[in-house]
């Protein structure tokens, strides 16, 4: 391994706190991707693997002087673990962190089992991100349940919870899919009234067919509708924001746009393994894992696995004039074969269309 | 200016802090810098 003599420190965990799933969306990168590491791992996390982390992080925290640090409860489908144990680590994370250290509590589910009881276990402040893809036919077409059956109620059930808890309610996430109208999409997002939403590309590689643009034709449609929208229920989509941001030269990072953030952010499953990103199952089989494990490593010991720090863009990217926006994309669409991730994106038309779009209607008021 | 209106999604989000980062990766939903972690830490 190559061992770098500093490496930013960790901000934030993604917890897999269990590793199964109530729902079969087609699209899943956990389980539709030809990646079969989940079906190796316990169904959920132990609280003595959440004691160790915990602990682990808490030296780490110190170490580092970090103002913050986020837990995020994923799956798998995280509420299948149950509110008593969600609540357990939690614990257990409050009582290792030091005191100048803020611990923040996140959570994305698909909301299937999210009640007013469920809620009123959760930790107190805990912020919910529900992934629902928009209108019922939309929701329909991929997200279903083991027998087939549209996860659409359900999900709409757990929005109407959320609406009535806006503390927790941390916004919603919907995939991208080409045959649904943007603004229709759009508008069934907004009814949920989120404070915050985001539109994702489907994961793809530079091995499969690039997009055409189509996709940022889309979502420059969804941004005419919705930048000016005085519908006191519109919510901040977050590709947009970080794409205004960064087009007015606000240095904001995030993990899929532009140049990678400031800290790190890593993956602990059920058995203590440390993974990459998540969304490397689709490069391969393995593609996410690091071979080591929070039970037998230091947080500083696994950050210093080259896996963390994101691969370099290509050449063409950096001589492109949206770069300063997109810095290359999503690391995850710039891989293939045959170049690892020395590639654009697969969805470079896509990106620099909107960039553009953006950009355009930016000038035309005057805010650029 | 609409832009300056401030009932509409650009108007909030030019009105956001500066340097800002979002962790966790486009497939999870953490934080958008709408100053509720801020006020409501400790989870």
């Amino acid at each position: 391994m190559i061992m770098a003599a500093t490496s930013p420190p960790v901000a934030e965990l993604i917890l897999k706190v269990a590793s199964r799933c109530d729902l079969a969306c087609d699209y899943c990168y956990m389980y539709e991707l030809g990646d079969g590491t989940w079906q190796k791992q316990p169904r959920f996390m132990t609280q003595h693997v959440a004691d160790v982390t915990a602990s682990k992080i808490g030296q780490h925290s110190a170490e580092h002087g970090l103002p913050s640090f986020r837990i995020i409860f994923h799956g798998g489908e995280p509420l299948l673990a149950g509110a008593e144990r969600i609540r357990g680590i939690t614990e257990a994370f409050r009582s290792e962190l030091p005191a100048q250290t803020k611990l923040l509590v996140s959570m994305q589910t698909n909301g299937r089992r999210l009640n007013e009881k469920m809620l009123a276990a959760l930790p107190e402040s805990i912020r919910i991100g529900v992934s629902f893809d928009g209108a019922a036919q939309a929701t329909a077409r991929h997200r279903l349940t083991p027998s087939g059956a549209s996860s659409y109620q359900d999900t709409l059930r757990a929005l109407a919870v959320l609406r009535e808890h806006p503390k927790n309610y941390g916004g919603v996430l919907a995939v991208i899919d080409l045959l649904n109208d943007p603004l229709t999409t759009y508008y069934a997002l907004r009814e949920q009234v989120p404070r915050t939403c985001d539109f994702l590309f489907p994961l793809a590689t530079r091995d499969g067919e690039h997009s055409d643009g189509a996709y940022g034709r889309w979502l420059a449609e969804v941004f005419d509708g919705w930048h000016l929208d005085k519908d006191p229920r519109a919510p901040v989509i977050r590709l947009f924001q970080v794409i205004i941001q960064r087009l007015r030269g606000v240095d904001i990072r995030c993990g899929f746009i532009g140049p990678p953030p400031r800290e790190r952010s890593m993956v602990i499953q059920p058995d203590g393994s440390a993974e990459l990103l998540d969304a490397l199952r689709v490069v391969g089989d393995g593609a996410a894992a690091t071979g080591l494990s929070i039970l037998t490593s230091t947080v500083d010991e696994i950050i210093q696995h080259p896996g963390y720090t994101q691969p370099d863009p290509c050449l063409a990217c950096k001589k492109c004039p949206v770069f300063g926006v997109c810095g290359g994309g999503y690391y995850p669409n710039r891989f293939s074969v045959d170049n690892g991730y020395d590639n654009p994106s697969a969805y470079c038309a896509d990106l620099a269309f909107l960039i553009s779009h953006i950009r355009e209607k930016l000038e035309e008021l005057g805010v650029l | 200016m609409a832009a300056t209106d401030t009932n509409t999604p650009l108007a909030r989000v030019l009105a956001m802090d500066n340097d800002t980062t979002l962790l966790a990766g486009v497939y999870l939903f953490n934080s958008v810098n709408d100053g509720y972690d801020a006020a409501d830490a400790e989870g």
